[in-house]
């Protein structure tokens, strides 16, 4: 909830009496308790337009009887609303009357044929007759762009997909043409349309004028079944219907119900375009196990017996702690549970983790500190009533793009501030008036932090008594500051301290607070200095202001939050218990129904690819992660598979990951199997089976537990609600939130600990080394996050090709044009690709989105700490 | 391409100052004038510049330029023929004048002639009921409208 509060209003609707606050819309009273009034214009997420004229309801104030519109007009204190009366009937049916003038009846090859308000009213008013003349239009289709058809001829001039594209989504790509009986909905010059395709024009379409294509299975909605899941790709985790036809995943739809899930009926492209992952051809179909060098197929027991042989070998050869694993970040908690489970419990390895964590562990220790200075955040869905959002260093529209809706929200009905805080010029348009853009030089985000409260501290903006009080070494901290004056922060961030100054005295008003920090804060060495620098910007404002801090850990995949909450790290059990912990390990051993738990202590899953090139690991099980790819330092991971003496690899696709490996196991895709995702604010979602697994594929739960058997010692528990119940019992954060029906939130066990500011890591200003000039921003595409996507010809089409996005000033100086091929070249790798000079590419920077298998970005920097340095020129 | 001309641009300047800078997209009816003024239409082109200067998308520019009549999408002719079809001037025959009209000039409504000259459009309502049937030549108004009164304008202008 926003700090702004609104007076209740009492008021009656059928003789009913309810309150809602104040500046409500009738209608919107009317909906939110099941009262019905036609209308087809009205979205809860938009702004009141009242364009059909058919909600119209009776009011009486002070005896005074008046007909209105009530999906434009505000309640107020004592009105008395009757909805459905003889009269209002009369007008709404005959302005429907006149819609129905125009509209086809094509209803049996409608995609909106059996959810459409234009047929829901239609019948509601009892039209059976018109009395005008039908004048259809027909139009043919308009398909200029790959994903959606414009079919107008069933256009009712709601102008709700104008307004979600405006409002919601900020870009204006479609508007009205024209006025009267000519107007129709259209893009500029009505050229093919080039936007985000976040398609949510096509979910607020009341009547099928709009249509997704990219499915090849159309018409009536009543003939597919729907399953409410949850998205498996970024960590923003929204809910989604997936809809199946004759057994086939079909097509992907947000559920348009803001009490579903945390995404109020909002998706993005690749949400809802990018479903051809499910039914892929290049799935891998069966169990390979590799015979000299090329693949063989193999049945699942000759897989299991293989795997299950050189696992015992390895054990009795170098002892249990030989054998390793890397969870992933886009399997359930289940799985991921059930994987640690046999590492721990079954093998007697303490050596798992996962890409993330190994990469970056602070963010946990950054989630955890969070907690331990009382910033437990509240449930995302109330970022739509945010009064200050900072996005730090996140590419949001690529990386969070349903949270750019919510902000856009959150904008229009509270006036929200938004700070950008990030080195490119990030596109992001908005309703608010209160926006300040921290363009900051690349790799000088804690001087920003840092910066910031200082300024706090210094102009006395937060209680300092108060904040002194609650944290122990709040002098510390002061002191630690002291070199953050502004001219310091200026020539380290390139930011004048009027805007410094501006930012932190918004930041410091009695708000609720929200902070966004993307994944680039996971690619520079200061990762961990950046994060502590946010720590505790966030727990002074907390201690020392009004209000709410709610900040979130930066996470990347759907289930990297839960990845980690199922104890995949060598120094967490589930539930972020520590690893050293006797007790806790005794209770795992008597759950888990061994006699007991002993690691030799020895951590080689910390720096786990370095140990996989010394030898000391035998045994590498790789479930669901490409690294080779991935992670940032390729040609020691390429050297680590190469030395382990056996590479199990578990993937939806043969990943290059794969190619390396002894047995690949072919996993199920998330469409194919049940069980929960934990989104990065900790909400716990369900993950639902809308269709049978592919091939012979096998959802990793399966493939756990059978390994489990193979190895002589099954599960005891081996069924979905089981393991289930086992988490709670173990991982106690998780009691109460499974299956996952419900979307809650955990919440961390109070923590004994006084809160403290973290304190350390001096910042280094990162500079280009000279014969390398430029840096290197990777991250997310768009229209692409991690490799699956890639494999979805819709999303391919969207955006076929990897682009370095260079600023124009750069490119000017080094004669580059947009469509020019350059070679990309750092100390440790080169390549070649296309440029788009674009002025978001900050000054000194490259942007290189890092899901191209064949550009592989990873190798730029191949290990190094600090900015990836690179050089440009023009191709040959 | 679209450029503004030095004019154009002293007169956007002057446009500009107008509104705060937060709402410039405020002077978006006055940069299409003055886009039409310069060029005698606005085309797609210049919708995107303005687009550009005021922080609007295209489409928006778009759905603002085509709302207007009075905002020409495409070249017109020297003199632009706004006839007006609304009902004072149908009660008193503007149908069969505009089609006498549109005869005269040899093009159906909605047309330029071939020389460049005229350009032929339906109007609603010019708010001069009193004297209808109307018809306004640029900026001039020509009123109570015979076949005979319209040859005689037209042949005036030639």
């Amino acid at each position: 909830m926003s700090t702004v509060v609104k007076k209740q209003v009492a008021v009656k609707v059928d003789g009913k009496d309810i309150t809602a606050p104040e500046g409500t819309v009738i209608l919107d009273v009317a909906k939110r308790n099941n009262i019905p009034v036609t209308n087809l214009c009205s979205h809860r997420n938009l702004k009141p337009f009242a364009a059909c004229r058919t909600c119209m309801v009776e009011v009486n104030v002070n005896g005074k009887k008046e007909l209105v519109y009530s999906c434009t007009h505000p309640i107020e204190e004592g009105m008395e609303i009757r909805t459905n009366t003889e009269e209002t009937n009369r007008y709404n049916g005959a302005c429907l009357e006149m819609l129905l003038v125009e509209h086809p009846l094509d209803c049996p090859i409608c995609d909106k044929s059996g959810v459409c308000p234009l047929q829901d009213n239609t019948e509601e008013l009892g039209i059976y007759n018109n009395r005008f003349e039908i004048n259809r239009r027909n139009e043919p289709s308009i398909k200029s762009n790959p994903l959606i058809e414009f079919y107008l001829n069933r256009c009712i001039m709601c102008g709700m997909c104008v307004r979600v594209c405006d409002e919601i989504q900020g870009v204006q790509a479609l508007d009205f043409h024209n006025r009267g009986m000519k107007v129709g909905i259209g893009t500029a010059n009505d050229e093919p349309l080039d936007c985000e395709f976040c398609g949510q024009c096509i979910t607020v379409c009341p009547t099928g004028a709009l249509m997704d294509m990219s499915s090849e299975a159309r018409g009536l909605a009543a003939l597919f079944t729907n399953n409410e899941s949850t998205c498996n790709y970024c960590s923003w985790g929204c809910t989604v219907d997936i809809q199946t036809k004759k057994g086939k995943a079909t097509r992907i739809e947000p559920i348009d119900d803001e009490n579903v899930g945390i995404n109020n009926g909002n998706l993005c492209a690749k949400g809802r375009f990018g479903h051809h992952i499910i039914h892929n051809q290049d799935r891998i179909q069966t169990p390979l196990m590799n015979v000299g060098g090329s693949f063989k197929e193999v049945t699942w027991d000759e897989a299991y017996n293989a795997i299950a042989e050189r696992l015992k070998a390895a054990i009795n050869r170098g002892g249990p702690e030989t054998v390793a694993g890397i969870a992933s970040e886009k399997s359930t908690n289940e799985e991921n549970y059930l994987f640690q489970k046999l590492f721990r419990g079954v093998l007697g390895s303490n050596q798992i983790t996962n890409l993330q964590h190994l990469r970056a562990p602070h963010v946990n220790r950054f989630m955890l500190g969070c907690f331990q200075n009382g910033m437990t955040s509240k449930p995302i869905q109330e970022l739509e009533e945010a009064d200050v959002v900072l996005i730090f260093n996140s590419d949001l529209p690529s990386e969070f793009p349903v949270a750019g809706n919510a902000i856009r929200k959150a904008a229009i009905n509270f006036q929200a501030d938004i700070m950008i805080a990030n080195p490119r010029n990030l596109v992001f348009d908005h309703e608010s008036r209160n926006e300040t853009r921290l363009t900051f030089q690349h790799g000088s985000d804690q001087a920003v932090a840092n910066r910031l409260a200082k300024i706090l501290i210094d102009n006395q903006l937060v209680d300092l008594d108060k904040a002194k009080g609650a944290v122990s070494n709040f002098d510390d901290y002061v002191s630690s500051l002291e070199n953050y004056n502004a001219d310091f922060a200026e020539t380290a961030t390139g930011i004048d301290d009027e805007t410094f100054t501006k930012a932190a005295t918004r930041l410091a008003r009695n708000a609720d607070r929200f902070f966004l920090i993307g994944n680039d804060v996971l690619e520079n060495e200061d990762g961990e200095d950046v994060l502590n620098a946010l720590l505790n910007l966030g727990t002074l404002l907390h201690s020392g202001g009004e209000g709410s801090v709610n900040i979130y850990p930066p996470r990347e995949h759907c289930n990297s939050q839960g990845v980690n909450d199922m104890g995949c790290a060598p120094e967490y059990l589930p539930g972020y218990k520590c690893a050293k912990d006797s007790k806790a390990l005794a209770a795992l051993a008597e759950t888990w129904g061994i006699d007991a738990l002993n690691f030799d202590g020895q951590d080689k899953a910390s720096d786990l690819f370095e140990n996989c090139k010394n030898g000391s690991i035998n045994f590498l099980y790789i479930a669901g992660e490409d690294p080779l790819h991935s992670y940032y330092k390729g040609a020691q991971v390429r050297e680590a598979l190469k030395t382990t003496p056996f590479l199990v690899v578990q993937d939806v696709f043969m990943t290059q990951t794969c190619e390396v490996a002894d047995v690949v196991l072919p996993a199920a895709s998330w469409a194919e199997k049940d069980g929960t995702y934990t989104n990065m604010s900790r909400h716990v979602q369900r993950v639902k089976r809308a269709i049978l697994p592919e091939g012979e594929s096998k959802p990793d739960f399966d493939i756990f537990c059978e390994l489990a058997e193979a190895l002589g010692s099954p599960f005891q528990n081996d069924s979905l609600e089981d393991v289930q119940r086992e988490i709670e019992n173990v991982a106690p954060i998780y009691k109460g939130l499974l299956p996952g029906e419900e979307c809650r939130q955990w919440t961390p066990e109070s923590s004994s600990e006084k809160p403290k500011f973290v304190i350390g890591g001096e910042f280094k200003k990162m500079a280009a080394k000279k014969e390398y000039p430029l840096s290197v921003i990777a991250n997310n595409h768009m229209f692409h996050i991690g490799s699956y996507t890639r494999h979805s010809k819709v999303l391919n089409t969207l955006a076929p090709d990897c682009k370095a996005g260079m600023n124009p000033a750069d490119a000017k100086r080094l004669e580059i044009k947009t469509g020019d091929k350059v070679v990309v070249e750092s100390k440790n790798h080169k390549f070649e690709l296309l440029v788009e000079v674009t002025p978001v590419a900050a000054k000194g920077t490259v942007h290189i989105p890092k899901n191209w298998t064949e550009i592989p970005v990873n190798m730029l920097r191949n290990g190094e700490e600090g900015l990836t340095s690179i050089k440009v020129s023009k191709a040959e | 391409m679209f450029a503004f001309s030095e004019t154009s641009e002293k007169e956007i300047e002057k446009q500009l100052v107008k509104y705060p800078p937060e709402r410039k997209k405020s002077a978006i009816l006055a940069l299409l004038r003055i886009a039409q003024q310069q060029n005698g239409y606005v085309s797609a082109e210049a919708m995107e510049e303005i687009g550009r200067r005021l922080d609007l998308s295209p489409a928006y520019v778009e759905s603002v330029c085509s709302f207007y009549t009075m905002y020409y999408t495409r070249p017109v002719g020297k003199y632009v023929i706004m006839f007006c079809i609304n009902v004072s001037c149908h009660l008193l025959d503007c149908d069969n004048l505009l089609e006498h009209t549109a005869k005269k000039l040899n093009i159906q409504v909605g047309e330029t002639t071939a020389d460049k000259m005229f350009t032929l459009l339906r109007e609603e309502c010019l708010a001069e009921c009193s004297r209808a049937p109307v018809m306004r030549i640029n900026n001039d108004y020509h009123v109570n409208l015979t076949p005979q009164k319209i040859d005689q304008i037209l042949d005036s202008l030639k």
